[in-house]
């Protein structure tokens, strides 16, 4: 049993440069796991409220409806409810878990529901990293979002569209392909080299 | 670089097409640098999110999800764990359990209705040891057992389905309106759970109201779980779509 384990993936190391007596928001979200695995809800209310603004930001963007992220949100946070006994900390920060999973479920709802609404008229080609306004932002947010889009900036203009239009976008990569009139191919090439090097501009911290 | 080695990216990001998605876990189940790299790739793609230009959550949001908290049923631990951390008997929780039960109760004369139409009398047979076929008597025979359950569960590949079990009846059905196919030379395959223990229980291809009973036993399982496998079944469950704790 893990319950009150030290997590050992990634994200471990990412404490916040000033303070080393205190855990990283990563260590934090994982004790929240923990706990709200053991039915407690006040912890589940604290991991929402630490993680629901970039959550949201993620489905939000793929499926651009209030409603559509509204239920999608929620149907995310009931499955960490649900889950949160499973969850492995060895595997994977509690970020990366509950985002992946927005992600997909926010990806499923484009294609099957919303296709027509949710794309081209929302969707234009142009580079995320221009039109930050999101509104929780907080010191850490700041400083995160310059350290991302600088990331950002060190991809070549085609890795930082593929990878904006499939994470933002919802795109598939054959429609990426069609967008940015190239082959499937290098369009799979793209979007790995394009993480790659965001991952190594990035480091581990999160 | 080999094809599907490249896919990793595109696999984070859910930009595969389905039947490559497929592929796709199939091959990372086997290739450990795949693995990682997906892993890795997992903890970069959400910091995007902080790029996000969107709205905050509404307030409202938080009130629903944590009003809906007390109605949903908590996984326990995948097992290996399981027995460790099974909640004891906590008599707010047992309070829960018990109005939840009713509520079960209270939806079930509507659902017999809802199942009966499903399954619409067919027959469905697709097991390699024929477990018992799905017919409207037995179906009201166990939607009438006193503790019926029906759980309601989302695979990963977005496939609504329900377990209807009755563990005084030691029988479970599984019940799928619309499975989609689980692909080329794939099967899903059902799986009872038992404390640290598997077994692999009946095979179901994909379809409109697929309804198939489980072998079983039923009345000392912990769980019931779902998962994609090559045609023939698989001893031990690889690619798991979901689970179900009854």
């Amino acid at each position: 049993m893990t319950l009150y384990a030290v997590p050992s993936g990634p994200g471990d190391d990412s404490r916040p440069s000033g303070a080393p007596g205190l855990p990283s928001e990563a260590e934090v979200l994982v004790a929240l796991v923990h706990r709200s695995a053991q039915g407690d809800q006040d912890a589940f209310a604290e991991l929402y409220d630490l993680t629901s603004g970039r959550v949201h930001g993620i489905v939000w963007r793929v499926l651009r409806s209030t409603d559509h992220a509204a239920e999608v949100t929620q149907e995310v946070y009931t499955e960490v409810w649900r889950q949160a006994a499973r969850f492995d900390a060895g595997k994977g920060s509690v970020l990366a878990w509950v985002a992946t999973m927005a992600h997909r479920r926010a990806v499923d709802r484009v294609r099957s529901v919303t296709r027509e609404v949710a794309r081209d008229d929302h969707y234009a080609v142009s580079g995320v990293g221009r039109e930050v306004d999101h509104v929780w932002e907080g010191v850490e947010q700041r400083l995160e979002a310059q350290r991302v889009r600088k990331g950002l900036e060190s991809l070549t203009p085609i890795q930082r569209e593929a990878l904006t239009l499939a994470y933002f976008g919802g795109l598939t990569q054959t429609e990426i392909a069609a967008r940015l009139q190239l082959p499937l191919g290098t369009v799979k090439t793209r979007v790995r080299d394009g993480l790659i090097r965001l991952r190594d501009a990035l480091g581990v911290e999160a | 670089m080999d094809e599907i080695h490249g896919a990793t990216g595109a696999y984070v990001l859910d930009a595969l097409e389905d039947d490559e998605r497929e592929a796709f876990e199939a091959h990372r189940a086997v290739c450990p640098t795949c693995s990682r790299e997906v892993a890795g790739f997992c903890e970069t793609a959400p910091r995007l999110a902080v790029l996000a230009a969107a709205p905050a959550p509404p307030p409202a949001l938080r009130a629903a999800i944590l009003a809906g908290l007390d109605d949903v049923r908590q996984l326990p631990p995948l097992h290996g764990h399981a027995l460790q951390v099974r909640p004891t008997a906590v008599d707010a929780l047992a309070v829960r359990r018990a109005s939840r039960r009713a509520r079960v109760l209270s939806v079930l004369v509507a659902a017999v209705s809802v199942l009966a139409l499903a399954l619409g009398g067919t027959v469905y047979s697709l097991t390699r040891e024929q477990a018992p076929v799905a017919g409207p008597a037995a179906d009201a025979a166990l939607l009438s057992a006193p503790d019926a359950q029906i759980l309601p569960l989302v695979l990963d590949n977005g496939a609504r389905v329900s377990f209807v079990v009755s563990k005084s009846q030691n029988r479970a059905l599984f019940v799928g309106g619309d499975l989609p196919s689980p692909g080329r030379g794939k099967t899903y395959e059902l799986w009872t759970m038992r404390g640290q223990t598997v077994t692999p229980d009946a095979l179901v291809g994909g379809g409109t109201n697929v309804s198939q009973w489980l072998h079983g036993p039923v009345s000392g399982s912990s769980d019931v779980a779902v998962s994609i496998e090559d045609e023939g079944g698989a001893a031990q469950p690889t690619a798991v779509q979901g689970v179900v704790a009854i």
